[in-house]
């Protein structure tokens, strides 16, 4: 299984710091710090170069221990009992455990740690005192907000703890951890709220979590696909975010999360469609505003969805449809296109996608020039010589802004990925095939479960009582239950007091 | 693995897909779009003997859009080469005859889904029979059952290059002026085909709004031209004031004036809103009374003396004016209607079938033709006017 056996320290401090040696393959930013106290006994502290918090060490740890005389406090005690003597007398560290065993001592080290060996004993103090390269708490760069908080997560799991933490003071807010990956071994742990949160629904989660088995698993965008329900499906059926105030929301509402460490995304489960939809910023805004900016992101779901096909289907198939006026108007800017219009939306909504995907790669200071290359240069290059038509362009950016508009960058991939296939059915069949490409959508969704949980609820299966807060958010006062779908184990957000 | 039954319906999915798509496309640049359509009588033509043919000959005028005109500059003006329509003519014994032979004419074929306006001759309706001119347009499912019809005195072929410089298209022309009903109570509402099929279904005579054309640049859309129930003829016209008298009687005044005699000189009154309401009395079959209420409502628009409008005497005799006025056009339309042309274009027939069914049931025959009992009954019309304001201002000047 592991490169490592389990297996007893050695009493001599010799002896053990050659096997750490040989078991890492004695790297040269292995640090072994090799010191004597009085009365004569040696010590090794043994750490990773790059991974410690220097400072902290030194002034906590290594100044401590030097300076403490073992002779002056108890001359007759044995070597067993230095270790747990510096432990009660010498050190100032707060997060001092002690080592018996090889393996555990080894993973410190590597995950950071600090461990101090002291000849004649078999066992070793293991100190918390990671530092190392970690990046300061900045604003979330896929999810702003105009009024919410600017703290975003980053890749180091305590800091992200720390921000939920933060927030939620209850003493039952809970953070299972455990190490996943066989050879990562990376920390993970879910979060959840004990008495609220579906106890099954963490039981659930952790048994997913348990039977991941590769060897790193690569932040949470994999483990999410690896705790889906359903892998034959463009939608994500758990919902990330490198928020703090939506992982903490999400758990009032009965949901659970998960922090991994080396990523900056958290991922929350079980969700809904409705999520998607979801803002934190609606919260913070007025009811109406509120209510009114989420119809707008269904309307953007639906136009990023069906608008290319549509202007397709309209304008090979049912010119009647389109009022006189538009219609002329079309034909008229149409004339001299050489392409089909199916062609013609495949070929600018494909260009679309590139410039996207173009955008992203792209070194920050060239990203604004493509904007304006791609966007104003190509679309008015291709209506000028005819290729497309200015309608197209405008169907175009439409659909472009309205994917933006969506709160899950991961949801609107989805859907854009589903307006191919849509517009490929309306090319083949018009409006008849926009109605099948719906059809098919809609059973697809309703068959969805995020850990058990209808993903379309609560239209389907019908929870009226959740529609206080699906399109409509009521006034928070109205909001006193929490959503009945996820089953939490206190209904009641608040009570009359 | 793949399962054979998989695989058979991912071939029929494939095939359907593939196989059969896209046989209705056709790209929106590609159709022909008809706005309007204008029917007149032809002379007889020679076709081949042993073809069947018909006891009518039409002329059908087509008005095609030509949409990178109408883009362009937006202007009319077929002189200067770029216009936003043409005209083509076509003679034949059928409808749909003549628009499947204009598609070996024209490079796109007509499409009617935006088919606007028909203007349909006086002597197509008269001889033609109004039936058989529409049928197809009734029946062909590319029609919409909106578009508009119209009488043209004169030929209807001309109605369609009349445009006023600030429109475009003549069918856009005069579609537009249809909908001045509500400023101009001289104007018929605008007919549906819809609603002109439901008359003829039901006998019920009717009246369609009138063209006729001023000069190239001005086509006059009042007045109406009158259909006989019975055999759904063209059976006269009713002149501009006499339209409004049955505006007046259909309760579609939506705005318009009523012009009144106020010391030596005129008064203008435009109604904001009228409501007509008709009853019949059925006790004496051959004597039917109906009995209309007009209550109209509106303001004091143009005044050629200084009465002292603050006053309530004056605004009294003002409205008793205006009753009469409407009154007398009223009368004038019922005159013409009922004791010349003895055609029930005010809808009395309907009106009697819906709230006096089994009395209507025995007469039915002979409403209109025999004993005629639309002509033997006494149609009286009581009008009450309302001046809500009097304008923005009580006197243009001191007297």
């Amino acid at each position: 299984m592991t490169t490592l056996s389990h297996s007893e320290m050695n009493t001599s401090l010799a002896e053990n710091l050659t096997r750490i040696r040989t078991t890492l393959g004695n790297p040269n930013d292995l640090i072994i710090r090799e010191f004597t106290i009085r009365p004569g006994i040696r010590c090794s502290l043994v750490c990773i170069a790059g991974m410690i918090d220097k400072d902290l060490l030194h002034r906590d740890v290594l100044q401590r221990v030097m300076a403490f005389d073992f002779s002056e406090s108890e001359p007759q005690a044995d070597r067993g009992s230095v270790l747990q003597l510096l432990y009660s007398d010498a050190l100032s560290f707060q997060d001092v455990r002690m080592v018996t065993a090889f393996d555990p001592l080894i993973e410190a080290v590597l995950s950071g740690k600090s461990v101090l060996l002291i000849d004649g004993s078999a066992r070793a103090l293991e100190f918390g005192s990671q530092g190392g390269p970690s990046r300061g708490i900045e604003e979330p760069q896929t999810e702003s907000t105009v009024r919410g908080p600017r703290d975003g997560f980053t890749e180091n799991i305590l800091t992200n703890k720390t921000l939920i933490r933060y927030r939620i003071k209850d003493p039952k807010l809970r953070f299972d951890s455990f190490d996943i990956g066989e050879r990562s071994k990376r920390q993970m742990c879910v979060i959840y709220i004990e008495g609220l949160t579906n106890p099954d629904l963490v039981v659930e989660a952790k048994r997913r979590l348990q039977t991941i088995e590769v060897d790193d698993p690569e932040g949470s965008g994999s483990i999410e696909q690896w705790i889906a329900d359903e892998f034959l499906t463009p939608f994500p059926l758990s919902l990330e975010t490198e928020r703090p105030d939506k992982i903490t929301r999400a758990l009032m509402q009965g949901q659970a999360a998960l922090l991994v460490d080396g990523t900056p995304f958290g991922i929350i489960f079980p969700v809904t469609l409705k999520h998607f939809i979801h803002s934190p910023e609606d919260f913070y805004q007025n009811w109406m505003v509120a209510t009114l900016l989420r119809i707008l992101r269904v309307v953007a779901i639906f136009a990023t969805m069906f608008l290319p096909a549509l202007y397709i289907a309209l304008v090979e198939y049912h010119q009647g449809m389109i009022p006189s006026k538009l219609a002329f108007s079309i034909a008229g800017s149409r004339e001299g296109v050489p392409f089909p219009a199916v062609i013609e939306a495949l070929l600018m909504e494909g260009t679309l996608e590139l410039l996207r995907e173009a955008g992203i790669r792209l070194p920050k200071p060239i990203g604004q020039t493509i904007g304006i290359v791609g966007g104003l240069v190509i679309g008015e290059a291709a209506v000028s010589a005819g290729i497309v038509s200015p309608v197209m362009v405008i169907v175009v950016a439409i659909t472009a802004v309205s994917s933006f508009a969506l709160p899950s960058y991961t949801f609107s991939i989805s859907i854009r990925i589903i307006r191919f296939f849509v517009m490929l059915a309306a090319g083949i069949f018009g409006l008849y095939g926009i109605i099948l490409a719906y059809i098919a959508i809609s059973i697809h969704i309703v068959n969805l479960q995020s850990f058990g949980v209808p993903y379309a609820s609560p239209w389907v299966p019908l929870i009226l009582e959740d529609w206080k807060d699906l399109i409509l958010r009521a006034p928070v006062t109205f909001l006193r239950k929490r959503p009945k779908l996820l089953h939490a184990g206190d209904q009641v957000r608040m009570r009359k007091k | 693995m793949v399962r054979p039954w998989f695989k058979g319906i991912a071939c029929l999915m494939a095939s359907t897909m593939l196989l059969t798509g896209c046989w209705d496309r056709v790209e929106i640049e590609e159709r022909g779009f008809v706005l309007s359509v204008a029917v007149d009588e032809a002379a007889e033509k020679e076709g081949s003997a042993d073809e069947p043919k018909g006891l009518q000959q039409f002329e059908v005028t087509y008005q095609f859009i030509i949409p990178t005109g109408l883009m362009k500059n937006g202007k009319s003006g077929s002189s200067d080469g770029s216009s936003a329509y043409f005209n083509i003519t076509k003679t034949g014994d059928s409808m749909f005859g003549i628009a499947r032979s204009l598609a070996a004419e024209v490079s796109r074929a007509p499409f009617f889904e935006h088919l606007k306006l028909i203007v349909i001759s006086e002597s197509a309706a008269e001889t033609l029979g109004f039936a058989n001119v529409l049928d197809f347009f009734i029946r062909d499912h590319e029609m919409r059952r909106s578009v508009r019809t119209v009488v043209s005195k004169g030929q209807a072929k001309q109605m369609l290059s009349v445009v006023a410089s600030n429109e475009v298209i003549p069918a856009e022309y005069i579609s537009s002026i249809l909908e001045n009903s509500r400023k101009n109570a001289e104007i018929v509402k605008k007919a549906r085909i819809g609603d002109v099929h439901e008359y003829l279904l039901q006998k019920q005579s009717f009246v369609l709004p009138q063209i006729s054309k001023i000069n190239d640049k001005e086509a006059d859309l009042r007045g109406s031209a009158m259909f006989n129930g019975t055999d759904n003829k063209l059976v006269g016209f009713l002149s501009a004031e006499e339209t409004k008298g049955l505006n007046f009687l259909h309760d579609k005044i939506e705005g318009g004036s009523v012009k009144i005699k106020w010391n030596d000189n005129v008064s203008n009154f435009e109604i904001r809103e009228s409501k007509t309401t008709l009853h019949a009395d059925v006790k004496d079959r051959n004597r039917i009374k109906f009995h209309y209420h007009i209550k109209t409502e509106g303001i004091i628009a143009e005044l050629f003396d200084r009465p002292d409008l603050m006053s309530a005497p004056v605004i009294k005799e003002m409205e008793k004016l205006i009753e009469e006025e409407i009154r007398r056009t009223a009368e004038k339309t019922i005159h013409k209607v009922q004791r010349q042309k003895k055609v029930d274009v005010l809808l009395l027939r309907s009106h009697l079938e819906k709230n006096h069914y089994r009395m209507f049931q025995a007469i039915e025959p002979d409403w209109e033709t025999g004993i005629n009992y639309f002509a033997k009954s006494d149609i009286i019309v009581s009008v009450h006017a309302n001046i809500r304001a009097i304008g923005a201002i009580n006197k243009s000047e001191r007297p």
